[in-house]
């Protein structure tokens, strides 16, 4: 009898000890309330990257030192952001999945992914990270399967095929998780690809909607392509945001292909270069604002839409911040896709003004042709698909700017074939000693950049005005995203290998710190008994780092 | 054509019919009279000097750049133009660049690498040198390249066999 109730008290301690470490919806709604985790890949479903963790200040940011390093067995970028829940670090090694204990590094488990030899990327075998639900990890695939994880044990659970790797198809992002479904979209513009976003069942992994980012026939939207739409692209390269009160899902679309010809696509190519609001039930399109019509300049909106409430002329906004490749930091309304505002983050001479609903004009000059136009800013933009942050403290919206970039786009004539490169023209730039280079070289011998050369920054804008605050300026690139914190702190990096702190009301430098390669994920924040962290990938191995 | 290319630092002046090489060959192509590359081996390391700046494989100066494989990273055309108007294309790679210590020291040297916080080059003396640019009064690149023209120092013929000695310099080849 004693035996018996000992084993039923066990059995109960463990499924209470099982049921407090599931990740539920709600867990996730609420996740601001517990940010000692990092339930999402970026934080919450607001996407701000603010977390309300305020040990490190930036009195006390010079005492950071390297806890422990995750040394990743995989010779591509480090994109991805981590989880980290109740203590337990999940991450990728490449397409591999991870269990670190959070506090220490120590794996406790990894399942391995081999992507099919046949799978094209563009731009990297990128994967940018997982999302979690209940106990179940989800991957999407650099070859374009989704894969459902057991978290306890690294055990796959099943494995769905979004779409023909072969065909130029991939998944980059992190999945996003909506009450019982999980939500991918696929990438491989460059490839000829036709995007979509769909969900699937958590449990099971079957397909409950699909939105194509280019129209089929018979779908509204479908005539602006001509036929363009067999091979639009409008590729999903990094996750979506999420409204709870409206039941809107929010993600950015890649740009039409041929990226740097429109003459096969003739109109305005939806919904490529665009933010689109779906019904995270259904996905059935609530409204969609378009960043560049038939865009020719490779301008994917390749960002996480961050979603805050501001104060906005008198009244309280429901707001969607987005600073966009094409050189423009938007706020749109989110509950309806009101255009409000758009303000330059960067040199551009593209933009001629936006009419009454946001439609931006063109500048007369701004047409590629055969011969070549010189356009600011260039094909990687004026940011690019690394997050930005809001700060609910400061109001202040921080984005790393490409600035002073431009690229010569010349059209040419392509035709499509399956599985290759399908982008329509060339690239070059008028830098003395310098090719197509500019944004694509992420690392160099050495940093030898020239003065006239483009230059990273870390802008700091007020969303009323449209304007930046302050800057802190980098002498190379950046392809870092950024962390704020409740104790007005900011993390971020760039290419030169430096991971440091800014106090994000001033921009001064607090702290800083170099780590051998470029800093190309955002940087996350979490606790364990109490003691605050802060992860950042460099070149391949994930930085942890907390107070002596 | 990869970055790391070379730039070559030697000028070269000659006259043909009594005009300029240099805008001779610029005007209408002019081709050079064919080298001699055991000769030029000869004028490089002799009259003209210019292993007081360069270095090949492992004889010569570290201050400007190795030309160990110029002949298999630049064109002989763009080897005649840096021959003959050195400050007209300076490569990122190549750039020299000017620091003033807060002591008053001033330093001038080949860059070699420069970021947002950090000053490195090489300096004359061959000496691997860093800076934190905080530390620095002044600090910026120096416009002018350090080569001197040889316009006047070399004749056309001597011209042809440098020209044919670099163009033969293909790097390190495995035995």
């Amino acid at each position: 009898m004693t035996a018996r109730l000992l084993t039923t008290s066990a059995l109960l301690l463990l499924l209470a000890g099982s049921l407090t470490a599931q990740v539920t919806f709600d867990r996730i709604v609420h996740a601001a309330n517990e940010p000692q985790n990092w339930l999402t890949y970026s934080g919450t479903y607001m996407s701000q990257r603010f977390s309300r963790l305020s040990q490190i200040t930036p009195d006390n940011a010079g005492n950071l030192e390297v806890k422990w390093v995750f040394q990743a067995r995989w010779l591509d970028y480090y994109q991805a952001t981590p989880l980290v829940v109740d203590g337990i670090m999940y991450t990728t090694q490449g397409n591999d999945v991870v269990a670190l204990d959070a506090a220490t590094g120590k794996m406790f488990w990894i399942y391995r992914y081999t992507p099919a030899s046949d799978a094209k990327f563009c731009c990297g075998r990128i994967t940018r990270g997982l999302a979690i639900l209940e106990d179940r990890l989800f991957l999407a695939t650099v070859d374009a399967h989704l894969i459902a994880v057991d978290a306890k044990s690294g055990t796959p659970l099943w494995d769905r095929i979004v779409a023909p790797a072969a065909a130029g198809y991939s998944m980059t992002l992190a999945p996003l998780v909506i009450k019982d479904k999980v939500i991918v979209g696929t990438a491989g513009g460059e490839f000829g690809i036709r995007g979509f976003i769909a969900a699937y069942n958590a449990s099971t992994g079957a397909e409950a909607w699909r939105f194509n980012t280019v129209p089929l026939p018979g779908e509204p939207g479908h005539e602006t392509w001509g036929e363009g739409w067999k091979h639009g692209g409008a590729s999903i390269w990094v996750t979506g945001s999420y409204d709870p009160e409206t039941n809107l899902t929010f993600f950015g679309v890649g740009n039409p292909g041929p990226d740097y010809n429109a003459e096969s696509r003739p109109g305005d190519n939806l919904y490529s270069c665009s933010v689109v609001a779906l019904d995270a039930d259904t996905g059935k399109l609530r409204w969609h604002y378009q960043f560049m019509p038939a865009d020719e300049f490779d301008w994917d909106a390749v960002q996480v839409p961050v979603l805050a409430d501001i104060p906005w002329k008198g009244t309280q906004l429901k707001a969607m911040l987005w600073a966009n490749r094409n050189g423009f930091f938007y706020v749109l309304n989110r509950s309806t896709g009101e255009f409000l505002q758009a303000t330059p983050i960067a040199r551009q001479n593209w933009n001629a003004g936006f009419d009454a609903k946001g439609r931006p004009i063109r500048a007369a000059h701004a047409m590629p042709s055969r011969e070549g136009v010189l356009i600011y800013p260039g094909n990687q933009g004026a940011t690019n698909w690394f997050n930005p942050s809001f700060s609910p403290r400061t109001g202040l919206f921080y984005v790393n700017v490409w600035e002073n970039t431009h690229h010569i786009f010349a059209r040419s004539d392509q035709p499509y074939r399956e599985g290759a490169s399908y982008t329509g023209g060339r690239l070059t730039t008028n830098y003395p000693g310098r090719g197509v280079g500019a944004g694509m070289r992420a690392v160099q011998r050495a940093n030898l950049r020239m003065e006239e050369e483009n230059y990273g920054t870390v802008r700091a804008f007020d969303p009323q005005t449209g304007k930046w605050k302050w800057e802190y300026k980098m002498a190379d690139l950046t392809d870092a995203g950024i962390l704020t914190t409740a104790s007005d702190v900011l993390f971020t990096g760039g290419r030169e290998g430096y991971f440091f702190a800014l106090d994000a009301r001033s921009g001064s430098l607090v702290w800083k710190i170099q780590l051998g390669g470029p800093i190309q994920n955002g940087p996350m924040t979490y606790s364990v008994d109490g003691k605050q962290y802060v992860a950042v990938s460099a070149s391949n191995s994930l930085f942890v780092f907390g107070l002596r | 054509m990869r970055t790391g290319a070379i730039l070559l630092a030697i000028a070269l002046a000659a006259i043909v019919c009594g005009e300029p090489v240099a805008s001779a060959w610029q005007s209408t192509g002019t081709p050079l009279a064919p080298g001699d590359e055991a000769r030029g081996a000869e004028i490089f390391a002799g009259k003209a000097a210019c292993q007081t700046c360069h270095r090949v494989r492992d004889k010569g100066s570290r201050v400007g750049p190795d030309l160990t494989d110029i002949g298999a990273n630049r064109t002989p055309e763009q080897l005649r133009a840096s021959l003959l108007e050195p400050d007209t294309e300076i490569l990122p790679e190549n750039r020299t660049y000017r620091v003033v210590t807060r002591s008053g020291e001033t330093i001038t040297g080949r860059l070699l690498n420069l970021d947002t916080y950090q000053v490195l080059l090489i300096d004359p003396k061959e000496q691997l040198r860093s800076f934190s640019r905080a530390d620095l009064r002044e600090h910026d690149f120096v416009r002018k390249s350090p080569m001197p023209s040889y316009r006047e120092r070399l004749s056309p013929q001597e011209l042809a066999d440098v020209l044919a000695y670099l163009a033969a310099l293909k790097g390190v080849t495995p035995q």
